[in-house]
C-alpha cells in the first residue's frame, strides 16, 4: 500500500508557476537537431529564433510527461514528425474528411461553397473577409494584426516579438510547451496601441495554407494600457488533421487599465490530442476575460492561466465542456493572484455522456503578496448516464490573511421533473433533454457573440440527438 | 527506516501546487493492539501516547469511541468495521507532536459512521481517512476542526467511497489558522458507478488570522454515475468586514472579535463530541472559559 | 448640554458624497424621528454616528456625552452607550445569540457576568418580545426570517441597555404584530433606563405609541426642516415633496 518514493525538486520560474513533471520515463522522440534545422531554414528563422528551437528541443527531450490527467498513450511520440509533418496537409479533399464532420457541417448549414474553401489548399473562409474589412478600418489606429511569422520578419515588430515570444510560457513549462518552442508554425500577432479600444472583435482563423499551421500555432496579442480588444479564436469551424496533435501556445498581454476577451469555441474532430498552453499576464488595473467551449478532441488538456501581476487586476473564466463518446476532456483554469486587490471569477459547466470524461480542474493561488485579493470559483457538472464521468478537482492555495475566497461545486443529473415539465407541453422527451443541457449552457453562450451562441447551441443539439459525434 | 508516500490524493493534479502527496517516515514501533469488539463497552476511552493499532468494531448498542492521541512521535492506525445496522461514533483529539494516523472505516447496509475530528496544535500531523460506504444506505457524517498557531502543521486526507446505493455523506470542516501555520485539506467525494441514489456534501470554512498562514484546500468530486448529487464548498479568508463593525457596535473590541470567531469555529465541533468531560477537556485545550457554575 | 451633538457633519462613501453639513442635537431622555425619502441619507447619519469604516468623515464632528468620538471605533462608542439597531444585521455563523450578548455586554459594562444572571437576564427580555427560548441557543441572525432578526437586535437593545438607541428601519418589513411587539419592546427600553431614541423611519406605524419630542427631516444629505411632533401628521397628510421639492422616490 506505501511504497518507497524519492522526492522531486519544484522548480519555480520567475512567475513561480513553471513545474517540472515526474512520470514514467520519456522517449526519445523522433525529432533530431536536423529536422529543426531544416525547419528553421524552410521558415526562414533569424538566428535567435533557430537557437530557441534547438534549446526547446533539448528541454522536451529532458522533460517528462505529466504524472496527471487523461491518458496520452495513444499518442505516437516515437514518431512525432509525422505530426509536425503530416503526410497530407490541409489541402484533404473534402472527400477524404470524415463523414461525421461533413455530416456535422451539413447539418450546421454552412453552405457548400464555404466548405470546399474549408477544405482548399490556402483557400480562404468567408470570415477572412471580415478580417481585412477590420484591418483597414482600424489599421490608422496603429493596431497590428498579422501573422507572426511575418511580424518577425519585419523591422518595426521583430524586437518586440524575440522580447515577447514564449516570455510568459516557457518552453521548460511542460513537455508540450518545449515542442512547441521546437516546432511552432503560424499564428497570430496582435498588437494594441495605448487608449486604442476595438468596437468589432478580430477573429482568427486558421490558416490552412501554412505547413502544420493550426497545429502548432503561435498567438501573440500585446495590449498596450487603457487599449481594450475582443479576440475570436478559430471559432467556427470543425477542423481535420490527419495527424491528431495539437500543441499551440497563447501568449497575452494586457497593459495597464487594458481589457482583453478571448473568446474560443473549440470543435477539434475527435481524433485530436489537443495540448494547448494559454496564458494572459495582466498588469495594473487590466482585465483578463476568457470565454471557452470545449467541445472536440478525443483528449484535452487546457487550463488558460491568468496572471494578475499588478494592483487591481482582475481576471474572468466562463467555459463549458461537452464529453462526449471517446472523449476525454480535461479543462479548467488557473490564476494567479500576484499583487494586492486583485480579483478573479471561475464560472464552468460541464456535461458528460455516451461514455465521455470530463474533468474540470482548476488552480487559485493568491501569494503573499496579494493582500485585499478575492476569488470565486463556481463550477457545475451534469451526468447524462451512468457510463460516462465527470470529476472536479479544484485546488486553492491561499498565502495572506487579507482576502476572501470562496468555492462551489456541485454535481448532479436532469431533473426527471424539469422533463417532465417540458414534455407536458408538448416537447418529446431528447427535445427535452437538449433544451435543458442549453439551458445549463447558458453561462457561456450568453457571453458569445450571437452567432456563435447560435452555433453553440447547434453543437449542444448535435450532441443531444446523438446522431453525429 | 523508510520514508513512505502518504495521503496521496485520488485525483493528483498540477504537481507544481504540492499537494498530491506527502512523505514521512514512520516509527518503527511495534504498535500495541487494541480491539474494540461486539462484547466490548459502550462507551470506549482511548489514550495513545505512542503507537498504537485500534479496530473497532460495533455492538447491538450505538459505541462510542473516544481517542486522545497525543505522542511525540507516533503512527496510530484504526480500524473501523460498522457491520449491517451498526451505529460508531468516533472522536478523535488529536494533540501532540509528529504523528500520522491512518483511519479506514468499511460500512456495510444501513451501517453509520459519526466522526468528530479535532486536531489541536498539531506540531506535524498527517491524518488520513478513508471510508468505504459498499452497503446499501450506509451513511457517514464527520465535523472535523483544526486550530493552528505558530508553526504548527496538518495535512489531511480523507476520501469517502460511495460505493452502495443511497449512501449518504456528510462533511463540514472547520479551522483557523495563525502565525506560521500550513494546512492542507483534501477532501474527496468519490461516487462509484452503481452508487445510485447517493448524495454527498462538504463543506470547509477556514478563518485566516495572520498573514504568514499558508492554507491550501482540495474540494475533490469524482462521479461515474449519473443518479447521484454532490456539493462543495469552501469560504477561505479573514472577517468579513460587515461581521466586524457589527460585533464593534455592540461594544466587542476588533481584538476580542478574532478571539470569539476563532473559539466559535472549534465550539461548534467540540459540541459535537457528545461526551461533557471530554467538551470540558477540550475547552480547557482550547483555553475558552469554563461556564462558571 | 445635549447628549448627542452632530456638528456640521460631511460623510462620504467610495468618494461620493452623502450628507453635506448636517447638524442635530438629540437631549438625554428626549425621543428623536428622521425622516426623508429613500436615498436621503438617514440610514447614513445612523452608520456614521455609529462609527461605520464604510463612511469617511470628510468634516465636522460628532459629540457624545461631552466627548468627541468623531475618530473613535464603533467599539468604543457602545462602550460609552450608543446603540444602533441594524436595518439588516449580518449572520455571524458559529457564536449563538446567547454567546454573543454575554460577550458584549461583559465589553460594555466592563464586568464579569454570572452566567445565571445573564441567563435569566435574557430570558426575561426574550419574554417581552415573545421570543421563542431556543433562539438564544441559535447562531447569531443565521436563517433568522426578517421578523426574528429585528427581534433579536431589540432584545440586544434591552440587554444592553445604551444611553441612546439609533433604531434603523426598525419597522420596516414587519406585519402587524410583528410592530407591535417591536414597540413593546422599545417602550420597555424606555420604561427601563429611560434613553435618548432616534429612530430612522420613512413611515410611521412605530411612532404612534411614542410621544415624540422632535423630529427632523432630511433630504438629499441635508436637514430640510425640524419640528415638534406635528411634522409627523403634516409628512402623513401631505408627503415628503413640498419639503424637499422632489417625489418620494
Amino acid at each position: 500500500m506505501k511504497e518507497k518514493i524519492k522526492v522531486t525538486d519544484i522548480d519555480r520560474s520567475r512567475y513561480d508557476f513553471r513545474y517540472g513533471e515526474d512520470a514514467a520515463d520519456f522517449l526519445s522522440s523522433g525529432i533530431t537537431p536536423e529536422i529543426i534545422c531544416e525547419i528553421s531554414q524552410e521558415k526562414n528563422d533569424p538566428d535567435w529564433m533557430r537557437e530557441f528551437r534547438l534549446k526547446s528541443l533539448e528541454v522536451f527531450s529532458r522533460m517528462k510527461m505529466p504524472e496527471w490527467g487523461p491518458p496520452v498513450d495513444g499518442l505516437d511520440m516515437q514518431n512525432i514528425v509525422a505530426y509536425i509533418r503530416p503526410k497530407s496537409r490541409m489541402n484533404t479533399d473534402w472527400n477524404d474528411v470524415p463523414e461525421h464532420i461533413r455530416e456535422t457541417f451539413e447539418r450546421l448549414g454552412i453552405p457548400q461553397a464555404e466548405r470546399e474553401s474549408l477544405a482548399g489548399v490556402g483557400a480562404q473562409y468567408d470570415s477572412e473577409l471580415v478580417y481585412h474589412n477590420v484591418r483597414k478600418e482600424v489599421a490608422e489606429s496603429g493596431v497590428v494584426y498579422t501573422d507572426l511569422e511575418s511580424a518577425m520578419h519585419d523591422p518595426a515588430y521583430a524586437e518586440i516579438i524575440r522580447s515577447h515570444f514564449m516570455k510568459l510560457v516557457p518552453p521548460s513549462d511542460h513537455k508540450f510547451a518545449a515542442l512547441h518552442g521546437a516546432v511552432w508554425s503560424g499564428g497570430s500577432f496582435v498588437y494594441v496601441p495605448a487608449g486604442v479600444k476595438l468596437e468589432i472583435p478580430l477573429q482568427s482563423y486558421f490558416r490552412l495554407n501554412a505547413r502544420g499551421a493550426g497545429q502548432f500555432e503561435h498567438t501573440l496579442i500585446i495590449l498596450e494600457e487603457n487599449s481594450d480588444l475582443h479576440f475570436i479564436e478559430g471559432c467556427s469551424a470543425p477542423k481535420y488533421y490527419e495527424a491528431g496533435l495539437h500543441a499551440g501556445c497563447v501568449e497575452l498581454y494586457v497593459g495597464k487599465g487594458a481589457k482583453l476577451r478571448y473568446s474560443t469555441i473549440e470543435n477539434w474532430s475527435k481524433n485530436m490530442y489537443n495540448l494547448n498552453t494559454k496564458r494572459a499576464l495582466v498588469e495594473e488595473g487590466g482585465r483578463i476575460e476568457w470565454v471557452s467551449g470545449s467541445f472536440g478532441s478525443h483528449v484535452s488538456y487546457l487550463y488558460p492561466m491568468s496572471v494578475l501581476n499588478g494592483r487591481g487586476a482582475s481576471a474572468e473564466f466562463t467555459g463549458i465542456t461537452f464529453a462526449g463518446e471517446g472523449q476525454n476532456l480535461d479543462t479548467g483554469a488557473k490564476i494567479v493572484h500576484n499583487a494586492p486587490d486583485t480579483s478573479s471569477h471561475i464560472d464552468t459547466k460541464s456535461i458528460s455522456k455516451s461514455g465521455g470524461i470530463s474533468t474540470f480542474r482548476s488552480a487559485v493561488t493568491v501569494r503573499e503578496s496579494a493582500v485585499g485579493s478575492r476569488s470565486s470559483v463556481s463550477c457545475e457538472s451534469l451526468m447524462l448516464d451512468s457510463i460516462s464521468r465527470s470529476d472536479t478537482i479544484p485546488v486553492m492555495d491561499i498565502r495572506t490573511d487579507k482576502c476572501d475566497i470562496g468555492h462551489e461545486a456541485k454535481i448532479g443529473r436532469i431533473s426527471d421533473d424539469a422533463v417532465f415539465y417540458l414534455m407536458s407541453r408538448g416537447m418529446d422527451e431528447q427535445a427535452a433533454r437538449a433544451m435543458i443541457v442549453s439551458g445549463f449552457a447558458g453561462n457561456v453562450s450568453k457571453e458569445l457573440p450571437l452567432e456563435y451562441a447560435v452555433e453553440m447551441n447547434n453543437l449542444i443539439r448535435l450532441e443531444m440527438t446523438g446522431t453525429t459525434g | 527506516m523508510a520514508a513512505v508516500r502518504l495521503n496521496q490524493s485520488p485525483a493528483p493534479t498540477f504537481s507544481w501546487l504540492g499537494v498530491n502527496g506527502t512523505e514521512r517516515e514512520l516509527p518503527e514501533t511495534a504498535a500495541e493492539e487494541t480491539v474494540i469488539s461486539g462484547d466490548s463497552s459502550n462507551l470506549v476511552r482511548i489514550t495513545a501516547e505512542q503507537s498504537a493499532k485500534v479496530v473497532i468494531s460495533g455492538g447491538k448498542q450505538p459505541r462510542t469511541v473516544i481517542m486522545d492521541v497525543n505522542a511525540e512521535k507516533a503512527f496510530v492506525s484504526t480500524a473501523v468495521r460498522a457491520e449491517s445496522g451498526e451505529r460508531i461514533r468516533l472522536v478523535q483529539i488529536v494533540t501532540g507532536g509528529e504523528t500520522v494516523l491512518d483511519l479506514n472505516a468499511e460500512l456495510a447496509e444501513n451501517a453509520v459512521l459519526e466522526l468528530v475530528q479535532l486536531y489541536l496544535n498539531t506540531a506535524d500531523c498527517v491524518s488520513g481517512i478513508t471510508v468505504n460506504m459498499n452497503g446499501r444506505k450506509s451513511a457517514f457524517s464527520s465535523q472535523i476542526g483544526y486550530t493552528l498557531a505558530g508553526s504548527d502543521a496538518l495535512d489531511i486526507n480523507l476520501n469517502i467511497v460511495q460505493n452502495g446505493k443511497k449512501t449518504a455523506s456528510d462533511t463540514a470542516v472547520k479551522g483557523v489558522l495563525r502565525g506560521t501555520a500550513k494546512k492542507i485539506f483534501r477532501g474527496t467525494i468519490d461516487f462509484r458507478n452503481g452508487a445510485a441514489g447517493s448524495a454527498g456534501t462538504e463543506q470547509e470554512h477556514v478563518l485566516l488570522l495572520d498573514e504568514t498562514v499558508v492554507n491550501k484546500t482540495v474540494p475533490v468530486i469524482l462521479c461515474a454515475e449519473e443518479d447521484v448529487a454532490g456539493t462543495h464548498g469552501a469560504t477561505i479568508g479573514r472577517v468579513d468586514p460587515k461581521q466586524i463593525f457589527y460585533m464593534q457596535s455592540r461594544g466587542i473590541p476588533e481584538a476580542q472579535i478574532y478571539e470569539l470567531l476563532a473559539q466559535s469555529q472549534l465550539g461548534s465541533v467540540v459540541r459535537q463530541i457528545g461526551d461533557a468531560e471530554t467538551e470540558q477537556r477540550v475547552n480547557r485545550l482550547l483555553g475558552r472559559e469554563q461556564a462558571d457554575e | 448640554m445635549a447628549l448627542l451633538t452632530i456638528r456640521n457633519l460631511s460623510v462620504e462613501i467610495e468618494e461620493k458624497e452623502l450628507l453635506h453639513g448636517v447638524s442635530a442635537e438629540v437631549g438625554s431622555g428626549e425621543t428623536h424621528v428622521l425622516m426623508g425619502p429613500n436615498g436621503a441619507g438617514k440610514s447614513t447619519l445612523g452608520y456614521t454616528v455609529m462609527g461605520s469604516p464604510e463612511y469617511k468623515v470628510t468634516g465636522g464632528s460628532i459629540e457624545f456625552d461631552g466627548a468627541d468620538i468623531t475618530a473613535e471605533t464603533p467599539d468604543k462608542r457602545a462602550k460609552r452607550g450608543i446603540f444602533l439597531s441594524f436595518q439588516n444585521p449580518v449572520a455571524i455563523p458559529g457564536v449563538t445569540l446567547s454567546d454573543f450578548l454575554r460577550n458584549a455586554l461583559e465589553q460594555v459594562t466592563g464586568q464579569r457576568l454570572k452566567l445565571w444572571d445573564f441567563k435569566k437576564q435574557l430570558k426575561a427580555a426574550m419574554e417581552v418580545l415573545q421570543m421563542d427560548a431556543a433562539y438564544a441557543d441559535r447562531d447569531l441572525n443565521v436563517g433568522f426570517s426578517g421578523g426574528e432578526k429585528k427581534k433579536a437586535e431589540i432584545l440586544q437593545l434591552l440587554m444592553l441597555k445604551p444611553k441612546l438607541a439609533i433604531l434603523d428601519e426598525t419597522d420596516s418589513g414587519l406585519d402587524v404584530d410583528a410592530v407591535r411587539t417591536v414597540s413593546a419592546g422599545i417602550a420597555e427600553y424606555r420604561g427601563r433606563c429611560g434613553g435618548s431614541l432616534l429612530i430612522i423611519t420613512h413611515n410611521t406605524k412605530i411612532l404612534e405609541a411614542l410621544s415624540v419630542d422632535r423630529v427632523h427631516i432630511i433630504a438629499d444629505g441635508r436637514i430640510v426642516k425640524k419640528g415638534g411632533e406635528e411634522l409627523i401628521r403634516e409628512i402623513n397628510a401631505s408627503g415628503f415633496e413640498h419639503l424637499t421639492g422632489k417625489g418620494t422616490v
